[in-house]
C-alpha cells in the first residue's frame, strides 16, 4: 500500500505542473496590455510603465512564469486588486464557505441518488424505476442557474419559508439552524443534477452486479434478498458508484460558481465572478488554481480508497 | 428509461415478427438491412427517443424560420408595454423589462443556443477525435503526452475552466464557443482512444495489416468507421449538457452579449423583477430544460438502437 500511495503522490506532481502552467498562461492570453487595462484607458504612460515595471511584465515569459510559481509555492498568490488584501487568505476563507456548500449538496446528493438507484435496480422496469429515471433525465437536463432562481422564487419570495440568499442573516444570532436554513435552497439547486447522475450510475452499476453468477450463487444457497443485497450486491457496485460520487465533487465545485452567484453565497465562486467583472486577475487565478488543485486531491483520495476497497486495482 | 415491462416487450416482439412476416411475404427478395435503418428501425420503436428527437427537429426549425414566425423584432423596445403579462393583446407571452416581445425573443433565442451547443461540440468531436485516434492508434510517447494533456483540462472542473478562458479572452458569443469546445475536447479524445484500442487488436484490422494496408487507411476504413456510433451517441448527450453549460456562460454575463436574444441572459434579465414578473424568468428557462431533455432522450435513444447490449 505505501508502494502504491507514493506512486500515486508521485503521478500528482506532473498534473500539478500543467495546472500552473495553464493557470498562468491563462492570464496571459488576456488581449492587449495587462497594465493598460488594469489602469484603465485614461491612465498616463508614465504610470502604466511603472506598473509593467513593478508586475514585472518586461521580463521574458519563462521567467515571469518561474517567479511566479515559486511565489505560488510559497503561498504568495499576490494582492487582489479589487480587496487590496493577499489573495490567498482570502480565497482560502470563501472557500471555507464553498466546501460548506459543496458538502451539504453532497449529502442530498447522496441521499436522493442512492435509494433512488438501489430501488430502480432491484425493481428494474417497474413504476417506480421508470418515474425515477425519467426525473433522474430531468435532474440532468435543468439550468441550475435556473432551477436556484425558480427555487428563490417560491420557497423565498411566494412562500416566505426560505432566507433568499447569503450565508448569514445581517443581524442575528450565527447558529447551526439559522446555517441550515440558509444553505438549503443553494445545496439542493446545486445537489439536483448530481443527484440525478448518482442514481443513473448507481443503477447501471447495480444490475451489472446483480446479473453476475455469485450473485446467482449467493440466492441459490438461500441467502435472504437483504443480505443478497447488502453484501453482495451493493458492496461489489460500490466501486463505479465512489468514481462517481468524487467526479461529482469536482463538477459541485465548479458549479458552485454559479449557485453561489445566484444565491450571493460568499464562497469562492462569487469571488471568482465578482473578480471576473472587476477584472481582480490576481484573484481570478488564485481561486482557479485553489479549486483545480482541491479537485486533483479528491481525485487522488478517491484513487487511495480504491485501493483500500479494491485490493486488485494496487497490484495492477 | 425506455424499458418495457416484460408483458409489454413480449407484446411488442409478436408484433415486430408479425411485421417482419408481412415485409417477408411483400418483398420475397429481402433487401439486407443497412446499419442506419437498423438505427432508424431501433429509434421508431422507442417512445421516448422519438420526442426527443421532434423537440430537437423543432428548436431547428424554429432557429431556421426565426424571421418568418416570430411576430414581432426581438430588439424593438417598446417602454409602453413594459413586463406585460402572459396573454396580452399582441403579446401571447408577454414582454420583458423592456418592453421586448417575449414570444419573438424565444423564438429567435433558439438560434443563438443551437450556435452555442452544437458548433463547440462539432469542434470538440472532430479535434478529440483525431487527438484520441492519433494516441490510440500510435501509442509510446505521442500517447502518454496527448492523454497527460487531456490528464491536465480533466484536473479543471469543466465549467469553471470555460469561465476563466472566457474571463481571460472577453466575454463574447465566439470566445465562449471555443472555450467550451476545449473543455470538451479530453472527454472525446479519451472516448476515441479507447475505442481504438479496444478495436486495433481485432481480427479484421490484423487481418487488414497483414493484406498490406497503409495506417491511414486502416485508421479510416477500419478503425475510425467502427467507433463512430460510439462518438454519434457521446456528442448527442453532450449536447445537452453543452446547451446548459452556454445558457449558464450567458446568464454570467460572460457569453452572448445584449441585445442579441438568449435564453441563459434572459433569465437573467428577469431576475430584478421576479416577483412582478415571473414569465421573463421562467420561460426561457423551460426552453433551455426542454431543449436539453430533447437531445438527452434523443441521445439515450440512439445508443439503444445502437448497441442494446449498453442498454441496463
Amino acid at each position: 500500500m505505501a508502494t502504491y500511495v507514493l506512486r500515486r503522490l508521485l503521478g500528482l506532481i506532473p498534473v500539478l505542473f500543467g495546472i500552473s502552467l495553464v493557470v498562468f498562461f491563462l492570464m496571459k492570453l488576456i488581449p492587449g496590455d495587462v497594465a493598460q487595462a488594469l489602469l484603465g484607458l485614461t491612465a498616463r504612460p508614465a504610470d502604466i510603465a511603472n506598473l509593467r515595471e513593478a508586475l514585472g511584465l518586461n521580463e521574458p515569459i519563462y521567467v515571469q512564469y518561474v517567479k511566479w510559481l515559486s511565489n505560488v509555492v510559497q503561498g504568495d498568490l499576490g494582492i487582489s486588486l479589487q480587496q487590496r488584501t493577499e489573495v490567498l487568505p482570502f480565497v482560502i476563507e470563501r472557500f471555507q464557505n464553498t466546501l460548506i456548500l459543496t458538502f451539504a449538496s453532497t449529502i442530498i446528493s447522496l441521499l436522493i441518488g442512492l435509494p433512488a438507484g438501489i430501488i430502480s435496480a432491484t425493481k428494474q422496469y417497474s413504476v417506480f424505476d421508470r418515474v425515477s429515471m425519467l426525473f433522474a433525465l430531468f435532474g440532468n437536463s435543468m439550468p441550475a442557474f435556473w432551477l436556484g432562481l425558480m427555487s428563490i422564487l417560491i420557497f423565498s419570495l411566494k412562500l416566505h419559508w426560505l432566507p433568499t440568499g447569503g450565508m448569514w442573516p445581517m443581524v442575528g444570532d450565527r447558529t447551526l439552524w439559522v446555517l441550515l436554513q440558509h444553505v438549503a435552497l443553494p445545496a439542493i439547486t446545486l445537489g439536483a443534477a448530481s443527484a440525478a447522475i448518482t442514481a443513473r450510475i448507481t443503477r447501471s452499476s447495480m444490475l451489472e452486479v446483480i446479473r453476475q453468477d455469485y450473485v446467482r450463487t449467493a440466492r441459490a444457497k438461500g441467502l435472504g434478498e437483504r443480505a443478497v443485497l447488502t453484501r453482495h450486491t451493493l458492496k461489489n457496485a460500490l466501486l463505479p458508484i465512489l468514481t462517481v460520487v468524487s467526479l461529482q465533487f469536482g463538477f459541485l465545485l465548479g458549479g458552485a460558481v454559479l449557485t453561489e452567484t445566484v444565491f450571493s453565497w460568499p464562497g469562492v465562486g462569487l469571488a471568482l465572478y465578482n473578480a471576473i467583472s472587476f477584472r481582480d486577475y490576481p484573484m481570478v487565478q488564485g481561486g482557479v488554481l485553489v479549486v483545480a488543485c482541491s479537485f486533483v486531491i479528491v481525485n487522488l483520495v478517491t484513487d487511495l480508497l480504491y485501493a483500500l476497497i479494491d485490493p486488485r486495482i494496487k497490484y495492477s | 428509461m425506455t424499458g418495457l415491462t416484460g408483458q409489454q416487450s413480449q407484446e411488442s416482439i409478436e408484433r415486430d415478427a408479425a411485421a417482419l412476416r408481412r415485409e417477408e411475404l411483400l418483398s420475397p427478395m429481402a433487401k439486407p438491412q443497412s446499419q442506419l435503418g437498423l438505427v432508424w428501425r431501433g429509434l421508431r420503436r422507442d417512445k421516448f427517443a422519438l420526442a426527443g428527437g421532434f423537440i430537437v427537429i423543432f428548436t431547428v426549425f424554429l432557429a431556421l424560420a426565426a424571421p418568418v414566425i416570430a411576430p414581432r423584432d426581438p430588439l424593438k423596445q417598446n417602454s409602453k408595454v413594459r413586463l406585460s403579462a402572459i396573454g396580452t393583446e399582441g403579446y401571447p407571452l408577454g414582454t420583458d423589462g423592456n418592453g421586448r416581445d417575449m414570444l419573438s425573443r424565444l423564438i429567435y433565442g433558439s438560434r443563438t443556443t443551437l450556435l452555442i451547443a452544437t458548433v463547440p461540440v462539432l469542434v470538440a468531436a472532430v479535434l478529440g477525435l483525431i487527438m484520441g485516434l492519433v494516441a490510440g492508434y500510435c501509442g509510446g510517447w505521442i500517447d502518454t503526452v496527448l492523454m497527460r494533456i487531456a490528464d491536465i483540462l480533466f484536473a479543471f472542473p469543466a465549467i469553471l475552466l470555460a469561465i476563466a478562458i472566457v474571463a481571460a479572452l472577453g466575454p463574447r458569443l465566439l470566445n465562449a464557443m471555443m472555450a467550451l469546445a476545449i473543455v470538451f475536447i479530453p472527454a472525446f479524445a479519451r472516448l476515441v482512444r479507447a475505442s481504438v484500442l479496444s478495436l486495433r487488436n481485432r481480427e479484421y484490422v490484423i487481418a487488414a495489416q497483414a493484406s498490406g494496408a497503409t495506417g491511414g487507411r486502416i485508421i479510416a476504413r477500419h478503425i475510425l468507421v467502427n467507433s463512430l456510433p460510439t462518438i454519434i451517441v457521446f456528442a448527442t448527450l453532450q449536447t445537452g449538457q453543452m446547451i446548459i453549460f452556454g445558457a449558464a456562460l450567458s446568464f454570467l454575463g460572460l457569453g452572448v452579449q445584449p441585445p442579441t436574444p438568449d435564453w441563459g441572459k434572459m433569465a437573467d434579465d428577469g431576475r430584478n423583477a421576479m416577483l412582478k414578473a415571473p414569465w421573463v424568468t421562467t420561460l426561457p428557462g423551460l426552453a433551455i430544460f426542454m431543449v436539453s431533455v430533447g437531445f438527452n432522450l434523443l441521445g439515450d435513444g440512439l445508443r439503444d438502437a445502437l448497441d442494446p447490449t449498453l442498454k441496463v
